[in-house]
C-alpha cells in the first residue's frame, strides 16, 4: 500500500493531537472511518478528544502520553500506539511552537528550545516512525506539519522558520529513503491558521488566516492522493513561489 | 501579543451582538482547553469575565467591555450519547449546526430550536431559547438534564432540576451571569424523516390571525405567524400562519421514502459588502412586507418542505445582519398575557404606523406556560419586530416599553440592547429571587456583561424595593 486510499480502516497515530490543526484533522479522519490513536502531553484533553471522536466516527479511539522533548520516550510511545491500534499505517506529526522571535534573539537558550520543538523533536519521532513502518513492511505514510515560514527566513520569525526549513529538508531525505519501502512522506506547509498558535497576533480574521477545518480538508485530500508537498490553503504555493524567487539582495530590504 | 500568566493569548477586539448595536472594544480569549478556560475565569489579569457562544443574541448580553470575553465555540466536544433515550451530553460550545450534522442522519432532532442553527448549546440554555413549538413543549431548559458549571471561585459543580435546583433554574435564562456552562445534557427527539409538512394559512386581519393561532395550536406542534406591519385600517395585523409537523415516512414520495433522513441541499447566499446606507431601509421594508404577504397568500395550503429551510430560512443568507448597514438594528421582542394581547398588539402596530416605522421580519407566536426566573416566555402572545437604528428610535421603543409593561408583559433579554433598569425590574418580578442565587455563586460579580452592567444585574447592586 503506498497511499492511504479510502482512509477507512487505516490506523493513524496523531502526535501532538491537541493542536488546533490536529483536532480538526482528527474529526475529518474519524468521520471517514480511520482508526485513530492520539498522542499528547495533556491527557485530560486527549481523553476528551478521544471520546468526542468515538461518538463522531463510531470507532474506538485510544490515547497515550507523548512528550516531545523526551526523545528517549518516542519509540516507547510509538510502540504503545501500534499496540493499541493493532498495527500502524500512518503517523501524523502536528506539534510545534511558534515561539517569540524577540525573546529568541535575546535568549539563545530559548531559541534552542524553539529549534528543538520544531526540528529535533519532530525529526526524532519521524525517524522512529519511519523505521517502524519499514520494519513492518506494509508501506504506509508519514505526515508532518512544516510551514511556509520554513521556505524563506525572515527577521520576524527566523528561529522558528529555520527549524521548519530543517524539518522540510529532513522530510525530503526521508521521502527518498523510504520510497522503496512503499512509504509515502507528506510535507504540509500551511500559511497562517486560526489556532491557539496565532490567536492574538493581530492577523486579520479574514483573508489570509485559514480556518483549521479548511486546512484539515486539504490535508485529508493530500493523504488520500498520496501527495508529497502540500501548501494549504493552496494560494500559498503561488505566494511562496514568488517570494522564493526574489533575490536575497532585494529580499533582505523588504519588510515582510 | 498579550498573554496571560500561563501564556494564553488574548487580543483586543471590536465587540457587538448580532444586531451590531451597541458596540464596544474589549479583551477576548478563545480557550480551546479546559485548563485555559479555568485559568481565564479566575485570572487576576481582569476583574470580570463573560462566556460568549456564537454571538447570535442581538444586543449587548454576549460581551464584556470591562474584563475578558471568552469565546467558547472551540470547546465543543461530545461527551456521551444514549441512542436508547436520546440524551446527549456535550461541551457548552457545541453548535446546533453540529448537532444537526451529527444526529439528523441518525434520526434525531433538537427538542427546541431557535430560528438559526448557529447558536451554541450553552448560549441557547443561557437564554432559555424558545422555538415554534413553545406552546406545546416549552423552552429549551425543560429538555436539559445536568449542567456542569465553572463558578467564579473556580469550583466546578453539577446541577439539574433535581440537584442544586436553584443554581440550575437561575442558569437557564440566566444570561451567562451565574457561571460558565462547561457541559450540558440535552434530550434529543426521534424523527422519522428530515422533512416537514407545512401548512400556510393567510389571515386578513389581526383577529382572524389570532383566532387561527388559537385554533391550530392545540393540534400542531410547530406554529408561528408572520405579520405584515405595513397594512393599515381593516387589514391591520394581517398575516400568514405557518404550521408544521414532522413528516412521517408514509408522507414522502416513494423515491424519497427510501432515504427519509436525507437533507435538502443547502442554498447559500451571502451579503458580500457592508450595505452603506443599509439595503433595508423604510422603502424596501415596506415593499417587502406587501410582496411577502401576497406571495405567501398564493402558497396557501399544504406542502412538504425540508427541515432546515423550514426552521432556519435566515441561515440561507450569511451575515444577513449586515443588510441593515453600519448603524445596526435592534430586535424588539415582547410577550404579553393572552388577556391583554389583542389591545397591546393593536396599540403597538398603530404606534409603528404613526411613527412611519415598518419592521422587516415580524413574527407573532403563542407561548405556553413559562419556566420562571429570568426565562423570558410565559403564557400569552409574543411579537418580534426588527428596527434599523435611526434617530428617535429609542424614544419610540421607550413608549412601547410602557405599553408592554402596562399590559403585564416583558422583553426578551437575548434581544435587548436598550431597556432601562427600572423597566427591567418591573418586567421581571422574579429578579430579586434570581439575584439571591447570583449572590451565592458569584458574590463579587465575576461574571458581567454589557447588558448586566446596563441593567444592574449584580450581586453588589442594592435593590430598592
Ligand atoms: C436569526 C436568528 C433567529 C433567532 N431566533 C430565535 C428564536 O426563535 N427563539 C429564541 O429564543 N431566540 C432566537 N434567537 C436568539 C438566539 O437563539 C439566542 O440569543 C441564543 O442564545 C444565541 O446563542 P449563542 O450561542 O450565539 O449565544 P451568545 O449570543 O454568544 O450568548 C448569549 C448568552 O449566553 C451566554 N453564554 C454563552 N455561552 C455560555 C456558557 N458556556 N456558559 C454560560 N453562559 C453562556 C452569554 O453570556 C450570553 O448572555 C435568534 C437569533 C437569530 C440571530
Ligand atoms: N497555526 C498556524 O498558523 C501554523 C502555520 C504553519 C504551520 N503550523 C504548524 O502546524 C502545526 C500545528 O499548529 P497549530 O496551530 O495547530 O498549533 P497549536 O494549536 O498551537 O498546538 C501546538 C501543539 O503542540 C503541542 N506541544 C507543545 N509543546 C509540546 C511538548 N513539549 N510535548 C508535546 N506536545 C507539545 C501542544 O500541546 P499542548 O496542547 O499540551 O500545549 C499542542 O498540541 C505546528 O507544527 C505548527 O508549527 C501552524
Amino acid at each position: 500500500m503506498s497511499t492511504l486510499q479510502g482512509l477507512r480502516g487505516r490506523r493513524i497515530c496523531l502526535v501532538g493531537s491537541t493542536s488546533g490543526i490536529a483536532r480538526a484533522l482528527a474529526r475529518q479522519l474519524a468521520s471517514r472511518g480511520a482508526i485513530l490513536h492520539l498522542g499528547a502531553r495533556d491527557l485530560e484533553e486527549a481523553g476528551r478528544d478521544a471520546r468526542d471522536l468515538e461518538l463522531r466516527g463510531g470507532l474506538p479511539v485510544g490515547f497515550s502520553r507523548f512528550e516531545a522533548l523526551d526523545l528517549a520516550s518516542h519509540p516507547v510511545f510509538l510502540e504503545e500506539a501500534r499496540r493499541q491500534l493493532g498495527g500502524l499505517d500512518c503517523v501524523v506529526v502536528a506539534f510545534g511552537i511558534l515561539g517569540d522571535q524577540e525573546r529568541a534573539r535575546r535568549d539563545f537558550a530559548y531559541a534552542r528550545h524553539v529549534m528543538e520543538m520544531n526540528y529535533l523533536a519532530p525529526a526524532s519521532i519521524l525517524s522512529h516512525a519511519g523505521a517502524m513502518l519499514e520494519d513492518q513492511g506494509t508501506g504506509g505514510m508519514l505526515v508532518a506539519l512544516g510551514s511556509v515560514a520554513g521556505d524563506r527566513g525572515r527577521p520576524s520569525n527566523y528561529t522558528y522558520g529555520s527549524a521548519k526549513a530543517g524539518l522540510h529538508a529532513y522530510l525530503q531525505g526521508l521521502r527518498g529513503r523510504l520510497a522503496p519501502a512503499g512509504i509515502r512522506v507528506l510535507t504540509v506547509k500551511p500559511g497562517p491558521v486560526d489556532t491557539p498558535m496565532t490567536f492574538g497576533m493581530g492577523f486579520p480574521g479574514g483573508r489570509l488566516t485559514a480556518r483549521p477545518e479548511a486546512v484539515a480538508r486539504d490535508i485529508v485530500r493530500a493523504m488520500d492522493r498520496g501527495n508529497e508537498v502540500l501548501y494549504t490553503p493552496c494560494h500559498w504555493s503561488l505566494i511562496m513561489g514568488v517570494l522564493k524567487a526574489i533575490p536575497e539582495s532585494i529580499f533582505k530590504r523588504m519588510k515582510i | 501579543m498579550t498573554k496571560t500568566k500561563a501564556g494564553l493569548p488574548v487580543e483586543t477586539r471590536k465587540l457587538e451582538g448580532w444586531g451590531r448595536y451597541p458596540t464596544a472594544s474589549g479583551l477576548v480569549m478563545r480557550p480551546e482547553k479546559l485548563s485555559a478556560v479555568r485559568e481565564a475565569v479566575t485570572s487576576e489579569r481582569w476583574t470580570s469575565v463573560l462566556a460568549r457562544g456564537l454571538g447570535r443574541s442581538y444586543g449587548d448580553p454576549a460581551f464584556n467591555p470591562e474584563g475578558c470575553t471568552l469565546f467558547t465555540e472551540r470547546l465543543d466536544r461530545l461527551i456521551s450519547f444514549d441512542p436508547q433515550s436520546g440524551w446527549l451530553r456535550a461541551e457548552g460550545g457545541l453548535s446546533f449546526r453540529s448537532i444537526l450534522d451529527l444526529f439528523l442522519p441518525r434520526g434525531w432532532f433538537l427538542p427546541v430550536t431557535p430560528g438559526t442553527r448557529h447558536v451554541t448549546l450553552a448560549g441557547a440554555l443561557a437564554c432559555d431559547v424558545h422555538g415554534k413549538n413553545h406552546h406545546r413543549d416549552g423552552s429549551l431548559g425543560r429538555h436539559a438534564g445536568r449542567l456542569r458549571m465553572l463558578l467564579a471561585s473556580g469550583e466546578e459543580v453539577e446541577c439539574s432540576a433535581k440537584e442544586r435546583p436553584e443554581l440550575f433554574h437561575a442558569t437557564i435564562g440566566g444570561m451567562g451571569l451565574t457561571g460558565l456552562i462547561l457541559e450540558a445534557e440535552l434530550r434529543l427527539v426521534p424523527i422519522q424523516t428530515a422533512m416537514i409538512r407545512q401548512q400556510v394559512m393567510p389571515a386578513g386581519d389581526l383577529d382572524s390571525l389570532m383566532a387561527l393561532l388559537e385554533e391550530h395550536d392545540t393540534r400542531v406542534p410547530y406554529s408561528v405567524a408572520w405579520l405584515d406591519t405595513v397594512a393599515q385600517g381593516r387589514s391591520l395585523g394581517r398575516g400568514v400562519l405557518l404550521l408544521g409537523q414532522h413528516a412521517q415516512v408514509s408522507d414522502l414520495p416513494v423515491a424519497h421514502a427510501r432515504n427519509p433522513l436525507r437533507r435538502g441541499a443547502g442554498l447559500r447566499a451571502c451579503v458580500p459588502v457592508e450595505a452603506p446606507g443599509g439595503l433595508l431601509n423604510p422603502t424596501t421594508i415596506r415593499a417587502f412586507n406587501s410582496t411577502y404577504f401576497n406571495l405567501q397568500k398564493r402558497k396557501a395550503g399544504e406542502s412538504l418542505i425540508a427541515l432546515e429551510p423550514y426552521f432556519y430560512p435566515l441561515d440561507l443568507v450569511d451575515d444577513w445582519n449586515r443588510m441593515y448597514g453600519r448603524s445596526g438594528f435592534v430586535q424588539y421582542q415582547f410577550v404579553v398575557p393572552a388577556s391583554t394581547a389583542r389591545s397591546t398588539l393593536v396599540g403597538v402596530l398603530e404606534a409603528c404606523a404613526r411613527k412611519g416605522l415598518a419592521s422587516f421580519l415580524s413574527v407573532l407566536k403563542r407561548f405556553g406556560p413559562g419556566a420562571g426566573n429570568l426565562s423570558f416566555p410565559f403564557e400569552g402572545y409574543t411579537l418580534t419586530l426588527d428596527f434599523p437604528v435611526v434617530p428617535g428610535l429609542f424614544e419610540f421603543l421607550d413608549e412601547l416599553d410602557r405599553m408592554v409593561l402596562e399590559a403585564g408583559g416583558r422583553l426578551y433579554l437575548a434581544k435587548d440592547a436598550r431597556m432601562n433598569p427600572a423597566t427591567f425590574r418591573a418586567m421581571y418580578p422574579e429578579f430579586p429571587a434570581w439575584l439571591e442565587v447570583k449572590r451565592q455563586v458569584d458574590p463579587h460579580d465575576r461574571f458581567r456583561s454589557a447588558q448586566s452592567i446596563r441593567l444592574g444585574m449584580h450581586s453588589q447592586e442594592v435593590l430598592s424595593r
